[in-house]
């Protein structure tokens, strides 16, 4: 199977519906509906990525990557990954025609363009978790691991993207770019960061809406019930 | 020469820079071209390395050596890398004795920002920025130019016509490729092939991204798509990032096995990329010292234009379609949009065109009041934003036809060229600075000859003096000219045997604007179809039409089956197989998908809120005949949304409903709007407002849905994009006197421009009300940065502004 069909043969239905705002399921012409405009961004992604892997010391709010000489300051992320000795650093994306569709579908189907826009963030995740799954089966040693972090996420600043950025040179590498304010580019980006736990924890991949531990109280996204 | 032995013989490139320093123990984020200056002795030594190790080129140490990246003045760097190398090439030459030539080329990199539209770096700023690195290398000393690792063919043009501009030495270009055939940013390997070509680059190729095995298979597709030399640098395999060393899974011995077959495709010239060292360039030298000079097919010359990520081929193939209704003449509302800058509608066009099934865009923008020049790139830009659809430039300003070429993405076609003396000595050149091809008419100060042969005379001339200026004959396409036979009933015929001359005679494609011919005459689609059937049997490869009139796809589409390009009739088959209905329905439904939600058919209302956006035209027309079109509005249509409103807010509907409920009205708008502009001064507008995402942020989809409902109730919004500064802003309220702005930022570090442009419009325009909205915003933080009102979504954006409004 290409890597292509497994992005999408992973991605979460409930995610898709999350996005555009379904408060409960819709009929059937419309899942069909969403099903083929999920097929069709499938077509669309040019699937990259970069991984790194550093030993690292926590100290207070410092994260600090040893052999990388980078370090990284907030106390949400040290508090993350309190306990690990490693960090993993990835950098996925899906590529720009997905973007250039959704402009082009703006223009004549506002409809197909709101879909695939959610189409897209759900094959990023899903190829996010198939990188962290990959992450964890290589390392079977390892007793448990963090859940995602990203820049942005509590007082990891936006602008840590632009440290890791130059540092690993993630942008001649997998092709995003950062935009003068710190984004991504193309859209469907993701930058993530796990580490190893020396206890066990719940075998689980990807995102596990803890809102609960987000700032952002009014975010449209919080999952309901945290 | 080296430009000879860059096109006959075979060059070794060397290997790798930047992972050789990181290995040799360069600092963590220091910017190797520093090191050209702190320790040219380390430079030196690699480059030594790979010279004794065979390479006949060494690249100079400048990838990152870009004003728009370096940190420090770049001229230094760049000076010090050529002098590293040149006495890396004294040294291996006292050392060994070896007065073989040695090459030095300036590398190029790419800028590391994402040009406009996907970005926000211009073309012009790209180009720049290439021009000054180059005109430094050169004055270095370097022997040519390497442009390399290249994901954006834009940026690549933009390289390659600075560079060539530079000087007169040798340029070559490689570009990084996924393993899925396309570049990062959707280029693939015909595309690249095909615009890289014409711009006149000695050598072309692939670099980086992977190792040899990887690139086996994209080599031997490139192969079959250039004539031009090539250049082939993969990297030791797939990287690894561990505790901060870099590992690579291919081996020197692995390398060469594979970089073997790749020489075996004809491949002339062969380097290394990231991972790779000297072992792996000694490697590359034993496979020269076998296999001196490996065969190579030539590919076939072909007429070819292209945008960033598609190729259309004419002649050889199914006739092609050329859209021809992105042309003002004759089209009321065309002249209105360009004369407003409506891009909308003109996307909107260019999109049901290539849905209808043109592969080829015509861009005619022709008007006394407008400035070609200045408007034709916008929207090329505007166009190439959405759709990988190749473009022809049509224009008679020399000046615009300069411009669209430079900024297309891709290699463009020209419209036109004549036999005329002025029309040859001012378009060819531009046709041959930027690699375009060009259409070519029969016609000249004599006017267009009656006869075929006369008009083939023109055709030859036209071939023969593009073709002393170093065009391609690949390049050029003749249009035959249709002339009408309500007057001239003799000549009709002419083009057809003109045609039958050309494809013959001159070996080149030909392209026909059809419709000409019925001008005058009753019932034209007629005469438009059988002229094109004629035309295509005479082997017309391609014709200027609109792909939304039915009879002509038609009749392309069973001439496609009886001519045997259609190969067992499958897309015939696949068009009309399971329609039996009337011949002038059938094309449109086998083409158009169908929506989602149910067929019911009601009232208006009703329409609106399933969202039945193929009936609120018809619906609306009959509504026209009982009741004017502002009652329509007020009294069917705002209820209506008011209604599919709150269901989307108690969670009945989910957010496509929405906006498919507001598509249909849209829908049903256009058809007002025509009812009303029969109506002097009568408008559907309820006020004027600017949105905008700002500064710095890139989320659009939210503002996006806001305009779509927003433009439901009537508004006209003025859509100023995403990543908009504040001065902007302030100029469009200025300029279209607006008192109400809608600003929406998805990411909390944005915010901050939101509030700068809240203070700047308020300090110059102190009455303009704020609407502010996207996901990190609430209520108090809109408060706090002095919005007057926060709207959770379009909806509620939507009550806001009928309040603001009333």
């Amino acid at each position: 199977m290409t890597l292509e069909q497994t992005i999408l043969n992973g991605v979460d239905r409930n995610e898709i519906y999350r996005y555009l705002s379904a408060k409960r399921k819709v009929d059937d012409s419309w899942q069909t509906y969403v099903e083929a405009v999920l097929e069709e961004t499938g077509t669309l992604i040019l699937p990259n990525q970069l991984m790194i892997e550093d030993a690292i010391s926590i100290d207070a709010n410092q994260v600090k990557l040893i052999s990388s000489e980078l370090q990284l300051t907030s106390e949400n992320f040290a508090d993350h990954i309190k306990g690990g000795k490693r960090l993993w650093i990835v950098a996925a994306t899906l590529g720009h025609l997905i973007e250039r569709k959704i402009k082009y579908y703006f223009a004549v189907n506002p409809t197909r363009a709101v879909v695939m826009d959610a189409c897209g963030s759900a094959l990023i995740e899903s190829y996010c978790d198939i990188l962290e799954r990959s992450i964890k089966d290589a390392h079977t040693e390892v007793k448990g691991f963090t859940s995602r972090f990203s820049p942005g996420y509590g007082d990891l600043s936006l602008t840590t993207q632009r440290q890791l950025f130059e540092r690993f040179d993630i942008s001649k590498r997998t092709g995003i770019h950062l935009s003068e304010g710190d984004l991504m580019l193309p859209q469907k980006s993701v930058v993530f960061m796990i580490a190893d736990q020396p206890v066990d924890t719940p075998q689980s991949i990807g995102c596990q809406h803890k809102c609960a531990s987000c700032t952002l109280q009014h975010c449209i996204y919080r999952t309901e019930g945290m | 020469m080296l430009k000879q032995r860059i096109k006959n013989g075979t060059l070794i490139f060397d290997g790798a820079m930047g992972t050789y320093l990181q290995k040799s123990g360069m600092a963590a984020g220091e910017h190797p071209e520093t090191l050209n200056i702190s320790q040219p002795a380390l430079i030196q030594s690699i480059h030594l390395k790979y010279l004794k190790a065979g390479c006949d080129v060494l690249t100079t140490n400048t990838f990152g050596a870009s004003p728009l990246k370096y940190p420090g003045d770049i001229a230094p760097a760049i000076e010090a890398a050529v002098a590293n190398a040149k006495a890396a090439i004294d040294a291996y030459q006292r050392e060994t004795g070896d007065a073989s030539p040695k090459y030095i080329a300036l590398d190029l990199g790419p800028i590391g920002q994402l040009l406009a539209p996907m970005g926000t770096l211009s073309f012009d700023d790209a180009y720049e920025s290439y021009r000054r690195q180059a005109e430094i290398g050169i004055r270095a000393g370097c022997d040519l130019i390497l442009i390399e690792t290249q994901t954006d063919i834009y940026e690549a043009k933009a390289a390659v016509l600075a560079s060539k501009a530079s000087g007169d030495i040798p340029v070559i270009c490689t570009m990084s490729f996924e393993t899925g055939g396309r570049t990062f940013m959707g280029t693939d390997i015909e595309s690249m092939a095909t615009i890289l070509e014409d711009l006149g680059v000695d050598a072309l190729g692939l670099n980086c991204s992977f190792g040899p095995k990887e690139m086996l298979p994209l080599v031997e597709k490139l192969i079959g798509e250039t004539s031009c030399p090539i250049l082939i640098q993969p990297n030791a395999g797939l990287p690894k990032t561990i505790d901060n060393i870099t590992v690579y899974d291919t081996k020197p011995l692995a390398f060469k096995e594979i970089m073997t077959k790749i020489r075996a495709l004809g491949v002339t010239h062969i380097g290394g990329c990231c991972g790779t060292d000297e072992q792996y360039i000694a490697a590359l030298k034993e496979i020269v010292i076998l296999m001196p000079s490996p065969d190579r097919k030539p590919a076939p010359e072909r007429f070819r234009i292209a945008s960033y990520a598609k190729t259309v081929t004419i002649g050889g193939c199914a006739p092609v379609v050329i859209g021809e209704r992105l042309n003002p003449t004759g089209k009321k509302r065309l002249k209105e949009a360009l004369r407003q800058l409506d891009k909308d509608y003109i996307l909107k066009e260019a999109i049901s065109q290539i849905e209808q099934g043109a592969a080829v865009l015509d861009l005619n923008i022709g008007l006394p009041e407008i400035d070609e020049a200045a408007l034709m790139p916008v929207l090329i830009r505007e166009i190439q934003g959405i759709a990988d659809i190749p473009i022809q430039i049509d224009s008679s300003d020399l000046n615009c036809l300069e411009a669209a070429a430079k900024y297309y993405n891709g290699k463009p076609m020209i419209n036109s060229v004549s036999g005329k003396r002025e029309s040859l000595d001012t378009i060819l050149p531009i046709v041959k600075r930027y690699g375009a091809c060009v259409l070519g008419l029969t016609l000249d100060d004599n006017g267009i000859p009656s006869a075929a042969e006369a008009r083939f005379a023109i055709a030859e001339k036209i071939v023969r003096e593009a073709v002393a200026l170093g065009i391609p004959k690949r390049n050029i396409i003749i249009d035959c000219l249709a002339l009408t036979a309500s007057a001239q009933q003799s000549d009709v015929i002419e083009t057809i045997k003109a045609i039958q001359l050309v494809k013959s005679r001159l070996g080149v494609p030909t392209v026909l604007g059809v419709s000409n011919v019925s001008f005058g005459l009753p019932y034209r689609q007629l005469l438009n179809q059988t002229f094109y059937i004629m035309a295509m049997t005479a082997g017309l490869d391609a014709a200027i039409i609109n792909p939304g009139h039915q009879e002509m796809m038609s009749a392309r589409d069973a001439f496609n089956v009886l001519n045997g390009w259609d190969e067992q009739s499958k897309d015939y088959i696949q068009t009309y197989g399971h329609i039996t209905k009337r011949v002038e329905t059938i094309r449109k439904e086998a083409v158009s998908g169908a929506d989602a939600g149910d067929g019911s058919t009601g009232g208006l209302y009703d329409i609106i809120l399933k969202g039945l956006k193929g009936q609120a035209s018809e619906t609306v027309e009959g509504l026209l005949k009982t009741m004017p079109p502002m009652a329509i509005v007020d009294e069917i249509i705002i209820p209506a949304l008011n209604d599919v409103g709150s269901r989307f807010e108690n969670g009945t509907i989910f957010l496509p409903q929405l906006i498919q409920s507001a598509e249909t009205v849209q829908q049903a708008f256009e058809r007002l709007k025509a009812a009303l502009s029969a109506v002097e001064g009568a408008s559907i507008s309820k006020g004027k407002l600017v949105l905008a995402t700002v500064h710095h942020d890139v989320h659009d989809i939210g503002k996006n849905i806001v305009k779509v409902i927003l433009q439901n109730y009537g508004f006209e919004v003025v859509d100023l994009g995403k990543d908009v500064p504040p001065e902007t802003i302030l100029e469009a309220c200025v300029q279209y006197d607006i008192q109400v702005v809608g600003l929406s930022a998805l990411m909390t570090s944005t915010v901050t421009s939101m509030e700068k442009t809240i203070a700047l419009i308020k300090k110059e325009r102190p009455e303009t009300i704020f609407i502010v909205g996207g996901a990190v915003l609430n209520p108090e933080y809109a408060q706090m940065i002095r919005a007057d009102h926060y709207a959770k979504d379009a909806r509620e954006t939507a009550q806001i502004v009928q309040q603001l409004f009333r």
